[in-house]
């Protein structure tokens, strides 16, 4: 790096490898910028997601009275120190009525969760470890499922299996157990095919031991990753089906529903359909953080 | 040449197949399971008077009475000569309603798609070729952060800025081109989202490739280098996604179009669920499926013109890998 080189070069002047391997623009001092940026966002996530769990067991400890009962007086308040949120058209304290959302929402998040990893990666799994006829034509089905999207087919299968708040978690899993399947059969196709699986075949183990004890569990750690990052999406899935109206009946709370509700006041009163989003967004980007750091440690596991 | 026939042929008859396969997987989940739409219909109309020979009636005047089999064979023959049925709610013909209704959802998209590549670009660009570390840190965290934003939510908070505060575009309708501005806004952000993953992935790789790297040699200026030949090169992986990025406008059209009542695909389908319309949510499926593989298909055929390699790849591997 001689003589009369631009300042926009000084900046890049040789590409690097980054710790993943990959050569990336070289970039000087970003790199500690980018290492506090990390550990700051890890920490702000994980504290995130901790005070949203605790909404979950102890919503009475964050936010005490009922997020049910009217109180006419109290009609849409504005944000203050005596209502974080405001108040509705009814006059529930909407801070109260997020917390004991969360409830709802999060176990429709989990349970989708739940039905995709378990069916999805067993699916998957036996997929690619016996591989054959019957491989063939589950990933055929899994391609096609793959084609149409999410969104839509949770629609189709909120249509079949009514409304509420569990439907809509069966119908967001049921629709994430392609790209569970998907991501598992390679997995397992990938683990199969490694020497100590050969090893352990040649050994005279089993092949239901060779699946559980080696496939299964090889293949488990990118799953998992998937399956964190999947909660993030599910959430979101969750809440945009209970906005459209396929949710919970009130006047249980519902964070898609919540906000759906406020859409009558957007011109007036504000808070009801900003703040709920904003919860569910700074939710979403912390579970997301989280995983991606999952992910990248199983990677470097790897 | 007729390998190249051969190859079309087999691409055709895969595009049939997902067709058939999406039907096939609605009909499953709409009418084989024990869901009951004619009870459904009925009560709509609010009277308690429901007596069991009106809904015999209405479910033999619909062909729910009979096997399964027997009806997704009725169905599947009906659709082959392009009748989908009729819905359950307005009596019209499935086709002609999603046909009415997709002229709408098509200029939503398509504004979308070019506000979500114009973002994509330069969020790429901020992301990795910017000069200033502070800039590249900042346009790397806003595709995540566009993963985490609802849709629904981002939608409202638009209407609310900049449709009543600001007043500069209506709140809701069809009219006008005023009125399809924040909407596809709304329905860019998901999509930018996708493509800006791709391209950031893209630019990184092609950055340090080694015909990047001659061309810095012979004395090319940075922009040029990063105009015409980065952002180029990295047009080919970008087309590989079009068709997962399709299936995100159209799943976005059913939240955009009902946030801000817009008529269109999106918002037949959010009422067709919400009124347990069986046709009309499977003609949706079906049309997925369909718009999935023509989008398919074109990208098979345009990524020779982009990338003339591909030509001289095997056939059987010249599909794009999807990202």
């Amino acid at each position: 790096m001689t003589g009369d080189v631009t300042s926009a070069e000084e900046a890049r002047p040789e590409p690097e490898p980054d710790d993943t391997g990959r050569f990336r623009p070289a970039r000087r001092g970003s790199r500690r910028l980018s290492f506090r940026l990390d550990v700051w966002t890890a920490v702000l996530s994980f504290a995130i997601v901790l005070v949203v769990l605790c909404w979950i067991v102890l919503p009475g400890l964050f936010a005490s009275g009922s997020p049910i009962t009217a109180v006419p007086h109290d009609r849409l308040l504005e944000p203050s120190w005596a209502h974080l949120f405001g108040t509705d058209s009814l006059g529930r304290d909407l801070f109260t009525r997020v917390v004991h959302g969360a409830r709802t929402s999060l176990s429709a998040a989990g349970l989708a969760v739940a039905i995709g990893l378990v069916i999805g990666s067993v699916t998957g799994i036996v997929c690619g470890f016996f591989g054959g006829r019957l491989d063939a034509v589950v990933m055929r089905v899994v391609d096609v499922l793959l084609a149409i999207p999410d969104l839509l087919l949770a629609m189709a299968l909120v249509a079949a299996l009514g409304f509420g708040t569990v439907q809509v978690g069966v119908a967001v899993g049921v629709s994430s157990i392609a790209s569970f399947a998907r991501l598992s059969r390679s997995e397992a196709r990938r683990v199969s095919a490694s020497t100590y699986v050969e090893a352990a075949r040649v050994g005279g183990v089993r092949p239901s031991g060779v699946l559980w004890r080696h496939v299964l569990r090889g293949s488990l750690g990118p799953v998992l990753a998937l399956g964190a990052l999947e909660i993030g999406s599910a959430i979101l899935a969750v809440a945009a089906l209970s906005f459209l109206g396929y949710g919970t009946p009130p006047p249980t709370p519902e964070w898609g529903t919540l906000i759906s509700d406020g859409r009558n006041y957007i011109s007036s009163a504000w808070w009801l359909t900003v703040l709920p989003g904003l919860v569910i967004m700074l939710l979403v980007l912390s579970v997301n953080r989280l995983s991606r750091l999952l992910d990248r440690q199983i990677g470097v596991r790897r | 040449m007729t390998s190249v026939l051969a190859y079309s042929g087999r691409r055709l008859l895969a595009a049939a197949f997902v067709v058939w396969a999406a039907f096939t997987v609605s009909f499953v989940i709409l009418y084989a399971l024990p869901s009951d739409p004619v009870q459904m219909m009925l009560a709509r109309g609010g009277d308690a008077s429901l007596d069991e020979s009106a809904v015999q009636a209405v479910r033999h005047e619909y062909g729910f009475d009979r096997p399964v089999i027997v009806q997704y064979f009725a169905r599947l023959g009906a659709a082959v000569t392009g009748d989908l049925g009729t819905s359950m709610q307005t009596g019209r013909s499935v086709l002609v309603s999603i046909g009415d209704a997709l002229p709408q959802t098509l200029a939503l998209a398509g504004l979308a798609l070019a506000i979500a590549i114009v973002v994509a670009l330069l969020v790429s660009w901020a992301a990795t070729l910017a000069p200033f570390a502070v800039l590249r840190e900042l346009a790397l965290g806003l595709p995540p952060l566009g993963r985490a934003v609802p849709s629904f939510w981002l939608g409202l908070v638009l209407l609310q800025i900049f449709a009543f505060q600001l007043g500069w575009f209506p709140a809701t309708g069809n009219t006008g081109w005023r009125s399809l501005v924040l909407p596809a806004v709304n329905l860019s952000v998901p999509v930018a989202v996708v493509l800006a993953q791709v391209m950031i992935q893209s630019f990184r790789s092609t950055w340090t490739a080694p015909f990047v790297e001659v061309l810095r040699a012979k004395g090319l200026r940075q922009f040029r280098i990063q105009v015409r030949h980065i952002m180029r090169h990295s047009l080919a992986p970008t087309l590989t996604v079009l068709g997962v990025v399709t299936g995100a406008m159209l799943a976005g059209s059913i939240v955009t179009e009902t946030v801000f009542s817009r008529s269109g695909v999106g918002q037949l389908t959010q009422q067709a669920v919400t009124s347990q319309d069986l046709p009309v949510i499977q003609g949706v499926v079906v049309l997925s499926a369909v718009v999935f593989s023509v989008v398919n298909l074109a990208v098979d055929l345009v990524h020779p013109l982009i990338d003339p390699r591909v030509l001289s790849r095997p056939l059987g591997r010249r599909r794009p890998v999807a990202v």
